[in-house]
Parts: structure tokens; sequence; C-alpha cells
């Protein structure tokens, strides 16, 4: 018994020891990273249709970079995210090893395409100080992308919640579910549309409804199952084909883009809005585009919440550079910086647990704006994005079963 | 310039049939065209597109050359007219589209004004005048560019048969009407027609403009490779560059068929104004 528990003891001693070996390991191994950046390049890919998210990674992160690391950021913008993972695949069927890319921006199906041509560089999570430190390793929202396991080649850099938009002047109460929803809709006809899929906000709705109309997004999590969809789904089209005479324009035509939805809620047109971000009106209200009483709300059945990643390219030239960088994005400071709506206003990744008190206070005395709803509120109805196989065919059959629908009838 | 164009269309028609550097032939497959065409929406697209790419191009054929004839019948020089009508040129076609939609839509300026002066009560009244199934609005949209191109590229034509024959006839007491079929129409029928089928090919691939004043459904054919293009289906990288072929198709033949009629037609003019002058 006794030679047990020394057993025991020595065993735990002897891990113990490892792991501060390790550890230190892997500091030494961090700093050796950190001294080899200096002076070196690195070309950060990244969606550039945000002027805020632009201005903010070449001015704010770019002086950090240079300062703390000796590091010049390249921001290399890309119209469509998928565009950079185009230029990946090209790069290596045609060879090339010194890639163009050494971090890139990524998330759901991009992530999906890049791991399946294996066109990405890792796993890295285990060498980000910052992630190990900070983010929660087993939360689901980490370790999985739209359903697609991330295993380390992807590390959280933000994440987004997907909300509806009101004038409290216009609307009192506004609708708390899809089924007052369409009560709503019918009391305030006209007041009401959503973006055409497969534009990015639009097609969002139009997964929650699926969600609201067939029970629940569960049924989705596990294997994809097209023939249950178009199943269920039936009943979403229904919905939907139910709310259109009563929709803007008689639900004839559908807003193009969100762009489009945003200047129609802006001139009055509709009462309703949404964005797949907590903050999307905050910025449009500061800058007196939106009235100082628009708010948003979310819905009982809870909204779509997804999280955005950080990946290396399997040819990235200068690789420590690119982990520099993704543990700078992931670190409490640059995580702050980015939830401030007059920056940018992406929610933070970040584990609000695992910081100390004074980082944590100041992300709870962050000022996310009038219009934006609680943390603690949105966490708790949050529902998950589901497969890209599901996602591709509710567009389809949206175009078939509704956009379509008045033109035959 | 011809390497980009004829490099560009490459690239799409090797993405059309599947295939992506380096090229392998034995990837090609021809199932992305069948899936565009068998699509329920493919006959509604086409038509529309094809129907938007006319009515557009026609009437800016028709106003333009009502407008380079107008212009070449009370100028001197005409370098006035040209400066006006160079201006709509340089705005580009998803300027128009947008101001279009802020001029005359529900919410747009007009509206607001009705609103304002009382004669509205609501701005919703206000009649939409674009969003239309037949795609009305989206080829108003499109004329609105073109028509000053048309007249552009026509009033040189009208502008030398006037100074020529026009202004002699004139004198010599010939109407109005028999020197406008006799002398004018003659002269400027080659540059009228050619600007009609640059017009129609543009309309027909035009994007920006039915895509902003158009419908949901159905869509003209650059709408639909665009929302195939930028949606979530991996296939819409192939599917999106066929329908492209389809529109590069159209162009082609009808610029082909055009050119077959014009040639019989112009040497028919040629003769009749031969016959006319002797």
């Amino acid at each position: 018994m006794k030679s047990q528990i020394a057993k025991i003891f020595r065993i735990i001693l002897v891990f113990q020891i490892f792991m501060a070996f390790s550890a230190r390991a892997a500091d030494e191994n961090w700093s050796k990273i950190t001294q080899s950046v200096e002076g070196q390049d690195v070309n950060f890919s990244m969606w550039g249709g945000s002027e805020n998210i632009n201005q903010w990674v070449d001015k704010w992160v770019t002086a950090r970079l240079r300062e703390k690391y000796g590091v010049k950021l390249k921001r290399i913008p890309a119209r469509d995210p998928a565009d950079p993972i185009n230029k990946l695949i090209t790069e290596k069927q045609s060879g090339r090893k010194q890639g163009s890319i050494d971090l890139l921006w990524v998330n759901g199906e991009n992530f999906k395409i890049a791991r399946n041509a294996d066109i990405l560089h890792g796993p890295i999570a285990g060498q980000i100080p910052s992630y190990l430190k900070f983010y929660e390793q087993n939360a689901a929202e980490n370790n999985f992308d739209f359903g697609t396991p991330t295993e380390g080649y992807e590390v959280p850099y933000g994440r987004a919640q997907f909300v509806f938009v009101y004038d409290s002047a216009k609307v009192k109460t506004p609708p708390q579910s899809f089924v007052e929803l369409e009560r709503w809709i019918a009391a305030n006809p006209g007041k009401f549309t959503y973006p055409a899929p497969p534009d990015f906000t639009g097609s969002a709705f139009v997964r929650q409804a699926l969600y609201a109309t067939t029970g629940g997004p569960e049924q989705y999590m596990k294997q994809v199952n097209l023939d249950t969809l178009r199943k269920n789904a039936k009943a979403t089209w229904d919905y939907l084909n139910r709310l259109k005479p009563n929709l803007w324009m008689k639900g004839q035509t559908y807003p193009e883009s969100k762009a489009r939805l945003d200047a129609l809620f802006a001139d009055g047109e509709l009462w309703i809005s949404m964005g797949y971000s907590p903050t999307t009106a905050e910025a449009d209200i500061r800058k007196g585009l939106l009235p100082k009483t628009v708010r948003t709300f979310i819905m009982n059945e809870g909204t779509l919440a997804n999280t955005h990643f950080l990946a290396i390219p399997f040819n990235a030239k200068n690789l420590n550079a690119a982990l520099v960088l993704a543990n700078f994005l992931l670190s409490p400071e640059a995580q702050l910086a980015k939830a401030d709506p007059a920056v940018w206003g992406d929610f933070p990744a970040i584990d609000m647990a695992k910081l100390p008190e004074s980082e944590r206070k100041k992300f709870a005395s962050l000022d996310l704006g009038i219009s934006t709803l609680p943390l603690a509120i949105l966490a708790a109805h949050r529902v998950p994005e589901i497969q890209s196989e599901y996602l591709v065919e509710i567009e389809k059959l949206w175009k078939k079963s509704v956009a379509a629908e008045r033109a035959r009838r | 310039m011809s390497l980009l164009f004829w490099g560009g269309i490459f690239v799409v028609f090797m993405r059309s049939l599947g295939m992506t550097p380096p090229y392998a032939f034995a990837d090609a497959t021809l199932r992305f065209y069948e899936t565009v065409s068998r699509d329920e929406s493919f006959a509604a697209s086409f038509v529309l597109t094809a129907r938007v790419a006319a009515m557009s191009s026609l009437a800016a054929g028709l106003l333009g050359s009502m407008i380079a004839l107008l212009a070449s019948l009370s100028t001197r020089s005409g370098w006035g007219i040209r400066l006006v009508l160079n201006l709509p040129l340089f705005t580009p076609y998803i300027v128009a589209a947008q101001a279009i939609v802020l001029l005359l839509s529900q919410s747009g300026l007009l509206s607001r004004i009705f609103y304002g002066t009382g004669i509205l009560s609501d701005m919703m009244e206000f009649p939409t005048l674009f969003y239309d199934e037949l795609g009305l609005g989206a080829s108003l949209g499109l004329a609105f560019k073109e028509t000053p191109f048309v007249a552009l590229m026509v009033f040189p034509y009208f502008l030398a048969s006037h100074r020529t024959y026009g202004s002699v006839a004139k004198t010599l007491g010939v109407g109005l009407w028999l020197r406008l079929v006799k002398i004018y129409l003659p002269a400027a029928m080659p540059a009228i027609a050619i600007s009609v089928l640059i017009c129609f090919t543009y309309g027909f691939t035009a994007f920006e403009v039915p895509r902003m004043l158009g419908r949901t459904y159905p869509q003209v054919l650059s709408s639909w490779s665009y929302d195939l293009y930028m949606g979530s289906d991996p296939e819409g990288r192939s599917l999106a560059p066929a329908i492209g072929m389809v529109i590069v198709s159209v162009n082609a033949i009808s610029a082909y068929v055009f050119f077959c009629i014009f040639r019989r037609l112009h040497k028919r003019l040629a003769i009749t104004r031969a016959g006319s002058l002797a």
C-alpha cells in the first residue's frame, strides 16, 4: 500500500518535472521563435470588405507588431474569402514552395475546402502560447467550425452572432419568436424582408427559420442527411411563403445584399432588419446614419453563432512570423482592442474565465454600445451552424420553393 | 489586350468543363452545362436576359438616333452636343443604377419630395418603377446609359450627310421625311445597327443594372452566374463559368448573324443610294 502511494507520488513528481521542463521548453522554443522573426515580413490574407477592420489591421496591429517583434505586416486584401483558398490550391497544384500568404483569416466552408485540399500547415494550436493560456481548449466552439473539426489547424480569432435590428421608436415590442414574427409581419405589411440567399445574411435568416419550423438544430448536427432536410424543410418553405404577401414589395423581390437591406432600414422602408454581428447597427448609429433609438433583439429559439479562425498555409514563407502574428491577434490586448465597436466590434473568442481579474475588468467595462445586447443574454441564446452540405441544399431549395413560387402560380 | 480577352475566355471555358490548371483533358466533362440547362430557372433566366438586352438596345437605338438626328440638324460643329452626350458615359453602370434607386424608389428623392409637398400621404404610395417581372426597369436603366452612346456613335454620320447631300436637298425643297428616308438614315444605318448590336451584346452580359433593378426571380443569366460563383456550393465554381460560356456563345452567334444580314443589307443600301443619286 505504502509503496503504491510512493509510486503514485513518484509518477506525479516525474510528470510534474516533465511538465515543468516541457513548459520551459515551450517557453524557450517560443522565445526562439520571437527572436528569429525580427526584420521579417508577414503576409496576412484577409477579407478586405470592411474599412474599419482594414484600418485596425493597418494601423493598430501593424504598429504593435513592428514595436514588439520588429515584424512588418503586409495586409493582402481578398474580395471574397474564397479567393485566397483558390489561390493556395493553385499554388499547391503548381508545386510552389514559397507561398504568397503566411497567415489566413478563414472559417466554415473555406476551412473545409482547405483541409480537404490539404493546404494548411499544422496542427498549430499547440504552438501558440496565447491560445494555450487564454482559450477553452475543450469548447465545441473552438473545436468545430460549421461542423468541421478544427484539429488544431486553425485557432479562434473572434465570434459572431446573428441579431435582429429594430427602431424602438417605431416598434414597441419586437417579436420574440418566429411565430410572433409572422404575426408582427401580418400586422405591419411591407415592413420586413430578408436578403435573398445566397447572400450571407439572408441565408443565415433562412437557416434560423428552418430551425424554428422543424424542431431545432440538434437533428442536423450528426450525419448529414439531405433527404431528412428536404422533407423537413417543406414546413420552412410554407412558413416563408406565408410571410410573402406581407413582406416588402409583397415578396415579389428581395434585397440582393445586406447593404441594400441596411439602406432600406435606414430609409425607413423596413422596420426590422438583421445582421450576423451583435454590433451590426452600432457603427451606423455612431455615424448618425441610424437613429439613437435603434436596438437589437434575438429570438427565444436562439440565433446562429459561429467562430472565425486563423490558419497558416502549407507553404508559408515566414512561418515563425505567422505564428507570432497569430499569437498576438489572440492575446487579450488584441482581443480587447477589436471588440470595441468604434474599432471593429468583433466579439472576443478569448475565455473570460481564464483572464486575470484586471484584464477581465477591461472587457467588462468595454462600451459595446446602446444597441448591443448584454454578453450573457447573447451567450445564453446561441445555436450552432450546420454543415455546408445543408447550406448548399437550403440555398438551392429556397430559390426553387420560395423565390420562384409566385412566378409559377 | 487580345491576350487578356482570349485568355479570359479560355480560362472560363476550361473552368466550365471542370478543369483547373494544370489542364488535364481526361477531367473534361459536360455535366456542368447539363446541370445548368436542366435547371428549372434556366429558360426563365434566358428569356428575361434576351428580353432585357433586346428592349434596352432597341430603345437606346431609337432614342439615341433621334437625339443625334435632331442635334445634327440644329448644330454646326456639334462639339457642345458631344460634350453633353459624353458626360453620362463617364458614369459607371453601377452608379447609374444606384442613382435610379435613390431617385425613383419608394423612399427615393422623388417620393420624398411628393410626400414633403403633400401630394402623397404616405411614401409607400409612390409607384414602384422597377423590380418588375418583365425586366422593364432594368431595360430602362440600361437604355439610360446606352442612349448617349448610340447618339455619339451615329452623330457624325448624320452630321456629315446633312452637311453634304442633306443641306443641298433642303435648299432644293426636299421635305424632312424624304431626306430622312433617302439621305440621313441610309448614311447612318450602318452605325446605328452596329451600335444597337454592341448594346445588345452588352445588355446580354450586363450585371449591375439588372441585379439592382430587377427581381430576385427570375434573374438574368449574369446575376445567376454570380450567385452560383459566390454561393456555398463548390460546384458553383464550374456552373458559373458554364453560364458565362452560354452568354459568350449567344453574343458570338448574334454578332455573326448580324454581320451576315448586315452585309447583304449594306450592299442593297449601297445600290439604292447609288441609284437615287444617279
